[in-house]
């Protein structure tokens, strides 16, 4: 499959995983949702695991890419989970009034996969 | 005793003994009509053949560089003060710097990792808001004077202005881009926050304590 953004989305069992490790300015922001969904529905994946631990910065213009592309994920049918938030930029959103809308979140990458049943038991 | 007085003996007793320094001294501010508690740094270029024949007659003195030791004394650079930094904002690429420079200057100022975030927020809010609704603009950063762990931001863009100011600051709009969001998220960050907006550009100042 061609994606037409520079973050990778990986499948891991019948989940996806993506790193965001660069700033989601507009036009990459655009490729990386358009990428979200294409793989989901190629993949026919049950949910998306999205870890922002390599972002320093999450003002409300990349929170708000981030929520709608959880709530793209949810209309075709997949969960999205937000995790790997530090803790300055949750405590920064929240003083700002910003709700993150329906997007599930989580610790990090492997409570992401366990909220959505994809990590090997025992 | 007076500053000048002390530095300047300090120079003559490295090339005689402070005895001998605080005597030539004295006696060369006496034909002068000065006390040394009056002497200021102005005083040395006056004063300075007394000193250099005065020294000279107790040892074997390089004069010359007697001299510009005395008269680079009082001179030293006066600290500079804080520079504003200014950062041109046009594109995607220009928040991103601004919020490597909001960093560095938090990080200057000792500010810890939860005030960077805040300070660094409200820069991000700001460029992102020139970027996306102007042609473009500029962002002033300092430390505060008088308080030196506020951060000042300053943000100036050559927009037609925000019609609908009001109604964004009240929380009742919610734009499809996000500006209010920005703009009241900015706010609640702030310890000062004040928004001039007309149809030839909108200046934000906000105050961010770090």
């Amino acid at each position: 499959m061609t994606r037409a953004g520079p973050i990778p989305i990986l499948r891991v069992a019948d989940v996806l995983l993506t790193t965001i490790h660069v700033d989601l300015q507009d036009t990459i922001a655009a490729a990386f949702q358009e990428d979200v969904l294409l793989e989901i529905e190629a993949t026919g994946a049950k949910g998306i695991v999205i870890d922002i631990s390599g972002l320093e910065e999450v003002d409300t213009h990349v929170a708000r890419i981030l929520a709608e592309t959880g709530s793209m994920a949810r209309l075709t049918g997949a969960r999205a989970v937000l995790v790997g938030m530090r803790p300055e930029v949750a405590a920064t959103l929240v003083r700002m009034g910003y709700a993150m809308g329906a997007i599930e979140t989580s610790l990090d990458v492997e409570e992401g996969f366990r909220l959505l049943g994809a990590w090997p038991k025992g | 005793m007076d500053q000048a007085h002390a530095r300047v003996v300090a120079v003559l007793s490295t090339f005689v003994s402070r005895l001998n320094a605080e005597g030539a001294l004295g006696a060369a501010l006496r034909r002068r009509g000065l006390t040394p508690a009056e002497m200021r740094f102005e005083h040395v270029p006056q004063i300075l053949p007394d000193l250099q024949r005065a020294v000279t007659l107790f040892g074997s003195v390089n004069a010359s560089r007697l001299r510009d030791e005395l008269l680079s004394l009082g001179r030293e650079p006066v600290p500079e003060k804080p520079a504003v930094r200014r950062i041109d904002i046009r594109s995607e690429d220009d928040v991103v710097v601004a919020r490597q420079q909001t960093r560095e200057l938090c990080e200057a100022l000792g500010a810890g990792s939860f005030a960077t975030q805040r300070v660094a927020t409200v820069v991000a809010e700001l460029a992102r808001n020139i970027v996306a609704y102007t042609p473009g603009g500029t962002l002033e950063l300092e430390s505060k004077p008088k308080d030196r762990r506020v951060v000042c931001i300053r943000a100036r863009d050559r927009g037609r202005g925000i019609p609908n100011l009001d109604e964004i600051m009240s929380g009742r709009y919610r734009s499809a881009t996000g500006l209010g969001l920005g703009l009241l998220g900015t706010k609640r960050l702030a310890e000062s926050f004040s928004i001039k907006t007309g149809p030839t550009g909108t200046q934000v100042d906000v105050q961010v304590r770090t």
